[in-house]
């Protein structure tokens, strides 16, 4: 057997699109409080992967800072291997940063090892992404060799060999502990290892080291999953600009609809509900779900949905990045395209709002709601759910969009209410809220601002 | 008039907003006749209220009181009318407090019910039903002394709740009170209470919502606006009730524990006879009369202040200690008396330093007496023990310490409060200098991505800077006991400490101070602790009893100041730090007073007030110094004219610009915490003419108050250097003719000091001593000295390896054979080690001498076959033939034991590498000054003190010695990579000596070398 390894030491940089080589960029996982990955211009900066947050920023105070997600990393690693499955069957997944491909079954085909290896080159410039690989007789040694940065094409085992043995133990995938004790005997080196006869490991050492080796020395068949494409769709687009207005957001939707239209069809199936999530940089990202009581199988009539839904919502940042995910995939049947089977005629209130919820998402309905707020301008929101929040003053029902001035002279009956609050947004109000009741018997919000002038802010029915 | 009954200061934590001391002064400046400080469950900020108004002479009456809340439906304040309610508010605080966790409380029905003293102000609830129950309740258990408070807090709700009021009233028939349920005293505040209820309830002032206080109506509201909101009615009833409470925290009488003193004696007599047998055995039958006269004057001074008790705890202590051979020393005001020298307090000999009582204890000033006592730190706990067994838990408690907001964490909390993010608020406190005196924090978080003209950074910067200082919890003080008579709680109340069976009170030192409650310090000192153990091991090898009286009755020792002056005291006592060993040879000590003043210098307070190059200049010129008075010169002639030490600073307030004893005491207090309420300014015009008007000129004077200034929370007090210079003495003492057993001790009193067992055992052999590693047959569980033929050796103990225990050890050591272990195996199947220990005993090559070297070791180790039944004894195992290079051993060493005896990393690197230009720390002395030098060595500490803008003091260690070396700010930051990460570094520098032979590497060039070691690490061997 002859695998390849890639290891995609900086996978999450690579995915951002670097604009400019020389700023520096490291990825930093906050739980463990380590850099994870930096590009060239931050390590030339001295910034190395596995130093703590203080000494990168004491190093490089201009650097820009990416948080670590492994489900972002692994996400973009499906990618990859979705990519490379058009060029080789045989692949294995190690998330969220390596994959292994079998070659020799590929030689063959591709008539000779350099072939298929430019093929698989080309493919990952393609994609942008940074790499090192390994080339071995078993998945364990391609990755022992991939994390030496071996680099090399080998043709000859002999080769591997010797490429091998200059590995340090750390290159291998021996647990710290394994690699600890091993260090405080004296061995360093795999070469040292591989040297120790098997039963004297086997008298100091568990199974899995044994089996480690033997699978490095591929005296053992690999057990492993290979990768094949999900039935489930998922595909993402990072637009090289942001996106700060919906209309540009349609030829992204537009493309990724299309292609989970040719996904669907080359299985037979079909979904009811796209589901977009539309991300942003600093606020959590909105979700857009457009929903068909029917099947819809051409691009144009999702595209018709999907531009009604856009004219919905107001962009709250720009969008720097757009995925189309479909979980519910179903067989198609001849039952599938009668649009009028479970059609409901009784258009009750509540009926209506459960069929809106369900054609647009449950988060879409949403019930007027006096907010947590003492601010009485400040209430009109919604929230999703139908929920009476007890205050000690009444609200009135009707709210002036503006405050009109009050130009009469009405009996107090509740009040004074004061509200001196809101300093945190900006809107800071101080003023004394009432209830007046005008001479022809109309109930009115007033306040009094600071100012000791009169407004009407709202009417009780 | 009317009195507010209802306020929470913020030692109600993260709840009320305002200082005790705005709280009373605000109430004083808008009219209120009393203010009633009622905390929630506490009584901790009302000595500071106290203590304000007592300074400010305000004309307010305050009430102790405290808020409780039972449970959901009932809220009810305390207030103490007189002694006993204040002693039974003080022991339900108590109960309620020790029932629950540090920091919450539990309050018992039953606890409510067993008030019979105090005055009970209900809060009434929203819900009827519950309000009935309770009024029920209380009109069973509270009838003559329960009070109904009202309040208008304009929310919406006033009108239900006058209401309710109004129906409880007349239902069961309790007057009625106004109160605002004051949480801060300004409505500027209200902004604070709201970030302080948002970081209490972890969430941010966004999401308060409804929770928050709607409007600012919870202040001191002035007195024409309470008129307007209440009925004349229940305003009149609060001055009512205001006027029944009249206990004041004057009426605090410490009582002293009396069984200090045995039957027979009066407290006065038994002191005197104690006193009188000290004199006999410090002095043998012939005392000076000088020294009998100032004993005489300490002791009607002590009895004038009645201060007996005080002395005789202290007494009773340190009698203890001494009778249990644990090692101590007093310290502080009163410590240095002749009085204490003759109890044993203190080791210092009035002979020695010309001791003048009145500079310890002034009546004049009215402090109370200081005395810290020091014990050796690894057996304090037996005098605690001793403590709490004699006094009995319910009468010793530890005094507080009040954990207030600094910086970092105001920056944090409120930060996390406004909504900023967690990860960028950890950045920017990380990367913000707050040392850098040139640009103020505020402009720094400018360049950390925050910008300071949006709203939210303004008000992160505002509301940061409103509540640094604010309390944040109590803690417990270090060692600062308080004693009573009784039962403490009746005194104050008495809280769970987080250390399990600490109990705390509710006051902090300067509490304690204000009301005159005396605590007795009992202190930790792990210098007391090497000098015991020193002292043991000269006693075991010479037969000779050595001590801290008989080291400082041979007198000032040349030789040993010699070495003092050599800067070569790395292990010693206070004068072992970089600062302090390049001050050395500048200052050159060569009597007692030299060091007292030494220990002194070398603080940020001398520094900052540019006392340090003055005192150097005039000490070696020897010039005539003129002083504008004689005033002066007696107060600062021992100190060549410069203020050096804090009492000399008090001294010259009252002697130069008039300052009366309780003014003095203000201002030193004053100065302890300037940082924090910049209370110190309100003195500079006071200072300043006062001395315009004795006639001392302006210079003088200003310079007078910037060196107090620069003194402020940093001085030192010469009656503490005094007790510390004896200990330095005697560790230098101890380190120049007894250096083998002086390291022993240090090491086995490890951890303590400035030093790691690395640095002292790399300072030992370059003072030539052997020392030999941890070894299987040969060491104990702690180091010991080996005298070999003529040769003093250290043989490090077990104790340096990392992951041993010590009860497995000495099992180890009962069962070793007579000649030693012989194998491994052996080791194993006679002592029941588990495979870690072992595993640790063998990277630390403590099988060296009977299983080879530590792969060796470790390879039979790891063996796990052999220790089956069915194949024991047999040991047909493949050994291992893998030689660790010198460089392993050495790494190996640090990774199991933090030392390595055999090898110095530069010297490992020189092995490998021809390095004829670096110069190594010995070969410094011949250079020329100016030269330019290249140093090589590890990097061991890297400082950058406070009191040097930009500089960092870098040490560099190689196997000659240690070198300091300077690097400015730009150099740093020009060349950030090496500067810091290396762990082994180049500096190519210019080479400074002072005069003195102080010698500075000024760096220029810094090159990181720490993979020179690394390759070192490369292995090259085979199996065989």
């Amino acid at each position: 057997m002859l695998w390849a390894y890639f290891h995609f030491y900086q996978l999450t940089i690579d995915s951002g699109g670097e604009k400019d080589n020389t700023a520096a960029v490291i990825v930093y996982e906050a739980k463990t409080n380590r850099v994870r990955q930096c590009n060239a211009a931050a390590s030339s900066a001295g910034v190395a992967v596995g130093m703590g947050m203080a000494q990168a920023a004491a190093l490089c105070q201009s650097v820009s800072v990416i948080d670590y997600c492994e489900q972002r990393e692994a996400h973009r690693l499906m990618a990859l291997a979705n990519r490379l499955y058009q060029a080789a069957s045989d692949i294995v997944t190690f998330t969220p940063d390596g994959l292994a491909l079998r070659l020799d079954p590929l030689i063959r085909y591709y008539e000779g090892l350099e072939n298929i290896w430019q093929v698989l080159v080309n493919e990952l410039n393609a994609a942008k992404v940074k790499y090192a690989f390994g080339v071995g007789w078993s998945i364990e040694a391609a990755k022992t060799l991939a994390m030496n940065k071996a680099n090399q094409l080998f043709h000859r085992n002999e080769q591997i060999r010797q490429a091998l043995s200059a590995c340090p133990l750390s290159a291998t995938e021996l647990t710290d502990k394994q690699r600890n004790a091993l260090k405080r005997v004296g061995i360093h080196s795999l070469q040292q290892l591989l040297d120790v006869p098997a039963s004297e490991l086997g008298r100091r050492f568990d199974n899995t080291l044994i089996s480690y080796l033997c699978a490095l020395r591929a005296e053992t068949f690999p057990r492993v999953n290979y990768y094949s494409p999900p039935d489930t769709f998922f595909s993402l687009i990072e637009p090289s600009y942001e996106i700060s207005h919906t209309e540009q957001l349609l030829p992204f939707m537009r493309n990724l609809t299309d292609e989970f239209l040719t996904f669907a069809r080359l299985r037979n199936r079909f979904s009811q509900q796209l589901c977009f999530s539309l991300c942003f940089r600093e606020i959590p990202s909105m979700t857009l779900t457009v929903g068909s009581a029917a099947p819809l199988f051409k691009v144009k009539q999702w595209e018709s949905l999907v531009s009604l839904k856009l004219e919905q919502i107001v962009l709250p940042a720009p969008v720097v990045k757009l995925t189309l995910q479909v979980d519910e995939l179903e067989d198609v049947d001849e039952q599938t395209s009668d649009f009028f089977n479970n059609r409901v005629h009784e258009f009750a209130q509540k009926q209506l709002i459960s069929r809106l919820q369900a054609r647009l998402g449950e988060s879409v309905i949403q019930y007027p709601y006096a907010g947590d707020d003492f601010r009485p301008d400040q209430l009109s929101s919604f929230q999703q759910n139908n929920v009476k929040v007890e205050r000690h003053h009444p609200l009135p029902c009707v709210s002036l969009l503006s405050p009109a001035p009050l130009d009469e002279s009405p009996h107090i009956e509740y009040g004074p209410v004061r509200i001196q609050t809101g300093w945190w947004d900006g809107n800071t109000v101080k003023r004394d809220y009432y209830i007046g009741r005008t001479d022809d018997g109309r109930r009115l919000h007033l306040y009094r601002d600071s100012a000791g002038a009169w407004f009407i802010s709202g009417m009780y029915c | 008039m009317v009195a507010e009954l209802v306020c929470q200061t913020n030692f109600s934590f993260l709840h009320g907003a305002s200082d005790p001391e705005e709280l009373v002064n605000t109430a004083a400046f808008l009219g209120y006749s009393s203010l009633a400080i009622t905390d929630e469950c506490s009584v901790a900020g009302v000595v500071r209220a106290y203590a304000e108004i007592r300074r400010n002479n305000l004309p307010l009456h305050l009430i102790v009181g405290s808020l409780f809340r039972l449970n959901e439906s009932l809220s009810v304040v305390l207030l103490c009318p007189d002694k006993k309610a204040y002693a039974e508010l003080c022991r339900i605080i108590t109960n309620a407090r020790r029932r629950s966790e540090k920091g919450s409380y539990k309050l018992a029905e039953w606890d409510l019910k067993s008030v019979k003293h105090c005055l009970l102000l209900w809060l009434p609830d929203r819900n009827c039903d519950n309000n009935q129950y309770w009024g029920n309740w209380l009109s069973k258990h509270y009838a003559s002394r329960c009070y109904l408070a009202g309040s208008r807090l304009l929310n919406g709700s006033d009108e239900s709740h006058t209401e309710e009021v109004v129906r409880l009233h007349k239902t069961f028939n309790f007057p009625v009170v106004a109160s605002s349920l004051v949480l801060f005293h300004h409505i500027d505040r209200l902004p604070v209470q709201q970030i302080l209820q948002a970081i209490d309830t972890s969430s941010t002032v966004e999401k308060l919502g409804l929770a928050a206080q709607s409007n600012a109506e919870r202040c001191l509201r002035p007195i024409a606006k309470m008129k307007k909101l209440f009925p004349a009615r229940w305003l009149e009833n609060t001055v009512s009730v205001a006027r029944l409470c009249q206990f004041s925290l004057d009426e605090l009488k410490y009582q002293y524990p009396s069984e200090v003193v045995p039957d027979g004696y009066t407290a006065s007599t038994y002191l005197r006879h104690c006193v009188e047998a000290g004199i006999k055995k410090r002095f043998g039958e012939t005392l000076p009369a000088e020294i009998r006269q100032t004993i005489e004057k300490e002791m009607a001074l002590i009895s004038e202040q009645q201060y007996e008790y005080f002395f005789l705890t202290i007494y009773d202590v340190v009698q203890f200690a001494r009778a249990k051979g644990i090692l101590y020393q007093g310290r502080g005001s009163a410590a240095n008396s002749v009085v204490c020298y003759c109890l044993e307090i203190t080791a210092v000999d009035p002979r020695q330093i010309d001791v003048l009582f009145e500079r310890f204890i002034s009546k004049e000033r009215d402090e109370p007496p200081d005395i810290d006592v020091d014990f050796e730190h690894q057996r304090r706990e037996e005098v605690i023990q001793y403590i709490y067994s004699k006094y009995g838990r319910e009468r010793t408690a530890l005094a507080a310490t009040v954990i207030s907001f600094r910086f970092k964490s105001a920056f944090r909390e409120v930060g996390k409060a406004l909504g900023f993010a967690e990860s960028q608020l950890d950045f920017v406190i990380k990367n913000i200098n707050r040392r850098d005196r040139t640009i103020p924090w505020q402009s720094q978080i400018a360049e950390l991505g925050l910008d300071p003209t949006t709203l939210k950074v303004r008000q992160l910067i505002y509301l940061v800077e409103e509540i640094i200082g604010f309390p944040r919890h109590l803690s417990q003080h270090v060692g600062g006991f308080v004693i009573s008579a009784g039962h403490l709680y009746e005194l104050v109340p008495v809280e769970n400490a987080s250390m399990a069976d600490r109990t705390v009170i509710q006051w902090d030192k300067d509490d304690l101070e204000t009301l005159g409650l005396l605590k007795v310090d009992v202190l930790a000192l792990g210098m007391l602790s090497a000098i015991q153990r020193t002292f043991k091991i000269i006693q075991q090898s010479t037969g000779f009893p050595v001590s801290i009286p008989f080291i400082t009755g041979l007198g000032d020792d040349a030789q040993v100041y010699d070495m003092i002056g050599n800067a070569d005291t790395v292990g010693v006592f206070q004068i072992e730090s970089r600062a302090q060993m390049s001050m050395l040879p500048r200052l050159r000590p060569r009597k007692y007073y030299d060091l007292v003043v030494q220990i002194a210098i070398v603080r940020p307070g001398p520094i900052q007030g540019d006392m340090v190059h003055p005192y150097l200049k005039r000490r070696k010129s020897g010039t005539k110094i003129a002083y504008p008075s004689a005033d002066v010169e007696r107060v600062l002639g021992r100190t060549m004219g410069v203020p050096i030490f804090q009492e000399q600073v008090i001294q010259l307030a009252m002697v130069a610009a008039g300052f009366t004893g309780g003014e003095a005491d203000q201002l030193r207090r004053a100065m302890a915490s300037w940082k924090k309420n910049g209370r110190l300014n309100l003195f500079r015009e006071k200072l300043i003419n006062g001395m315009l008007d004795k006639g001392y000129d302006s210079d003088f004077a200003t310079r007078l108050f910037d060196q107090i200034k620069g003194f402020s929370g940093y001085g030192f007090p010469e009656s503490h250097s005094a007790s510390f210079a004896v200990l330095a003495y005697v560790s230098c003492w101890l380190k120049y003719y007894f250096p083998v057993e002086f390291y022993v001790g240090l090491l086995n009193s490890w951890p303590m000091g400035f030093y790691t067992p690395s640095q002292l055992l790399q300072d030992a052999k370059r003072h030539n001593i052997t020392i030999r590693p941890v070894c299987i047959n040969h060491s104990q569980w702690t180091h010991q000295m080996i005298i070999d033929g003529h040769e003093k050796t250290i043989r490090l103990g077990f104790c340096l390896v990392k992951g041993l225990n010590e009860d497995v050890i000495s099992n180890l050591l009962s069962l070793r054979p007579e000649n030693g272990f012989t194998s491994i195996e052996q080791v194993r199947s006679s002592v029941c080690l588990s495979a870690d220990m072992v595993e640790a005993l063998a990277s630390a090559d403590a099988f060296s001498s009977i299983a080879g070297n530590r792969y060796q070791a470790r390879w039979q180790i790891m063996d796990k076959q052999s220790e089956l039944p069915l194949f024991a004894g047999q040991s047909d195992a493949e050994q291992l033939s893998l030689i660790p290079t010198d460089a392993e051993n050495m790494l190996e060493d640090y990774a199991s034991t933090s030392v390595s005896v055999r090898h110095h990393p530069i010297e490992m690197i020189l092995k490998t590498r021809h390095l004829p230009a670096i110069s190594f720390a010995k070969q410094l002395t011949d250079k020329p000054d100016k030269s330019v030098v290249h140093l090589l060595g590890c990097v061991t500490c890297r400082q950058a003190p406070g009191t040097a803008t930009g500089v960092t003091f870098l040490t560099l260690e190689d196997h000659t010695g240690n070198t300091n070396v300077v690097i400015w700010q730009s150099t740093a930051r020009h060349q950030k990579q090496p500067y810091l990460k290396a762990t082994i570094l180049q500096v190519d520098g210019i080479l400074e000596r002072s005069e003195e032979g102080v010698i500075h590497v000024i760096a220029g060039k810094l090159t990181d070398r720490s993979d020179w070691l690394e390759t070192l690490q490369v292995p090259s061997r085979d199996f065989h």
